[in-house]
């Protein structure tokens, strides 16, 4: 166990949280096989081989899975690898994102094209988080059709995708058995996990009651895990953003124009905020940065109160 | 059609050993490491390429093993904490740089972590390595005594000594 104080332990935290936000340039997460430059040239051409042999061998058993399962050719041809290897995030990437407060409820699970996930019954907010590579679009949804999300085209970069379902959905989805089925091309690898609050819901309810009459919101209420920016608002007047937020760390607001910064220096118990920012010197945009902990979550909506008459 | 798909297993093993599915997808956990070791985003990604053409050569033997991400992260560090003399001959990053970048929305260090920059740049690589490994990924002093290639009383000292460091430069001593 580090000896480590808990000032040097919330800012190391900090630092490398913050370089684990960094994405990596594509250069650095794709694998191009070497072709030339070879020091050790016979030794090298017999490992050349046996790589490509192994690589092959898993892109024929990989093909041959995949024609049991589509009754289809494989996707790729067997007879080498291929140039450049696209990828997904590793499991911590992709399941990082998720508040330490839910459970899975689907392991993270790979595959590709068309699948069907195996069934479970939401009992809170609900975290949908995938990644995919290839070319084609991606579809995450119910059976039902009562919650989905899609991505038209599969970078391979590494980008995580995520929806949240709250507790307040609706149609009701709570539950009751959920079936969640992938639609992809062949050729679309993908990834996905599922986590589930549990019955208690782990944010304080920013419902519409907990907003003053005649609030009237330019920001609809959004949800986020870790760092992210909020919908670009013109206010036109004072402007209130309204935010909850559960986890382990802080969340730290802050406005482009650098009007505003409000830090919430813990959320482990559910914390509640609403903030006023004054009317803007400036007519322009607005886009409000919510930076929280990757396993902080939060939720926030901004609204503006009409103008007093005189 | 749509097909059953199973779970990777939690231990993380696949069972297709291929290099595709086992080492090209470590790149991003390889990129991270080598990023909090170094930090220069060029070495880092030499650092994951480096380890990758490694595996790719030597696949005949990783392939076999019981745990090839342990082989990966080796690699990896240890690139990355023979890389101080190439570092040195070149300067470190100039810090503007990353100060630069606060004026982004996206992704901005607050003060803190700009200090914590400033002092962290003053740990050795190995001190940088046994920290990251130890306090951050939460291997244990043997698991990073075996990624450094040193005994653990020496990962034990670097981790001690870079943390009396960082406390000395961001003023908690």
């Amino acid at each position: 166990m580090l000896d480590i104080d808990s000032r040097l332990d919330t800012r190391l935290q900090s630092f490398y949280e913050h370089i684990e936000g960094q994405s990596p340039p594509r250069s650095a997460t794709s694998f191009e096989a070497p072709v030339g430059h070879r020091r050790r040239r016979t030794l090298n051409v017999i490992a050349a081989v046996a790589g490509v042999a192994v690589v092959a061998a898993g892109v024929g058993v990989f093909g041959a899975e995949l024609a049991g399962h589509h009754g289809a050719k494989p996707p790729a041809p067997a007879g080498r690898p291929p140039d450049t290897f696209r990828l997904l995030p590793p499991a911590s990437q992709i399941t990082a994102g998720l508040p330490s407060v839910t459970h899975m409820v689907i392991h993270l699970t790979r595959g590709a094209g068309s699948a069907l996930l195996p069934t479970f019954t939401p009992e809170g907010i609900l975290f949908i988080v995938f990644s995919c590579s290839g070319s084609g679009a991606i579809n995450v949804h119910s059976t039902n059709n009562l919650v989905g999300s899609s991505v038209p085209g599969c970078s391979g970069t590494g980008v995580v995708y995520g929806s949240t379902v709250p507790l307040n959905y609706t149609p009701a989805i709570h539950g009751k058995p959920l079936s969640l089925e992938i639609t992809a091309g062949p050729s679309v690898t993908w990834e996905v996990a599922v986590a589930d609050s549990g019955p208690v819901p782990p944010l304080p309810s920013l419902g519409a009651t907990t907003r003053p009459a005649g609030a009237h919101v330019v920001v609809p209420m959004t949800y986020g895990v870790g760092t992210s920016s909020l919908e670009t608002l013109f206010p036109t007047g004072p402007y209130y953003v309204q935010y909850a937020c559960t986890g382990t760390g802080a969340v730290d607001i802050s406005a482009s124009d650098g009007s505003t910064n409000w830090v919430t220096q813990n959320c482990a118990n559910g914390a509640i905020r609403t903030q006023v920012a004054a009317k803007p010197t400036s007519s322009g945009p607005i886009n409000l940065t919510v930076e929280a902990a990757p396993r902080t979550l939060w939720e926030a909506v901004i609204y503006e109160l009409p103008s007093p008459k005189s | 059609m749509i097909a059953a798909v199973s779970a990777i297993s939690p231990s993380g093993a696949l069972p297709d050993r291929a290099f595709e599915a086992v080492a090209v997808p470590d790149a991003r956990r390889l990129y991270t490491l080598a990023l909090s070791i170094l930090r220069d985003e060029g070495e880092a990604e030499d650092a994951v390429q480096e380890t990758l053409l490694k595996a790719w050569r030597s696949w005949d033997s990783v392939s076999g093993m019981e745990k090839p991400a342990a082989w990966l992260t080796r690699v990896c560090v240890n690139h990355c904490i023979s890389r101080r003399r190439t570092l040195r001959s070149r300067g470190w990053p100039p810090l503007t740089l990353y100060e630069d970048a606060t004026s982004a929305t996206l992704g901005r260090p607050g003060v803190d972590t700009i200090d914590m920059e400033r002092a962290y740049r003053r740990l050795s690589l190995k001190q940088r390595a046994a920290i990251t490994l130890n306090y951050r990924h939460g291997y244990s002093v043997d698991e990073c005594a075996a990624f450094m290639g040193c005994r653990p009383g020496t990962v034990r000292t670097h981790v001690a000594r870079g943390l009396a460091t960082l406390r000395k430069e961001l003023g908690d001593a």
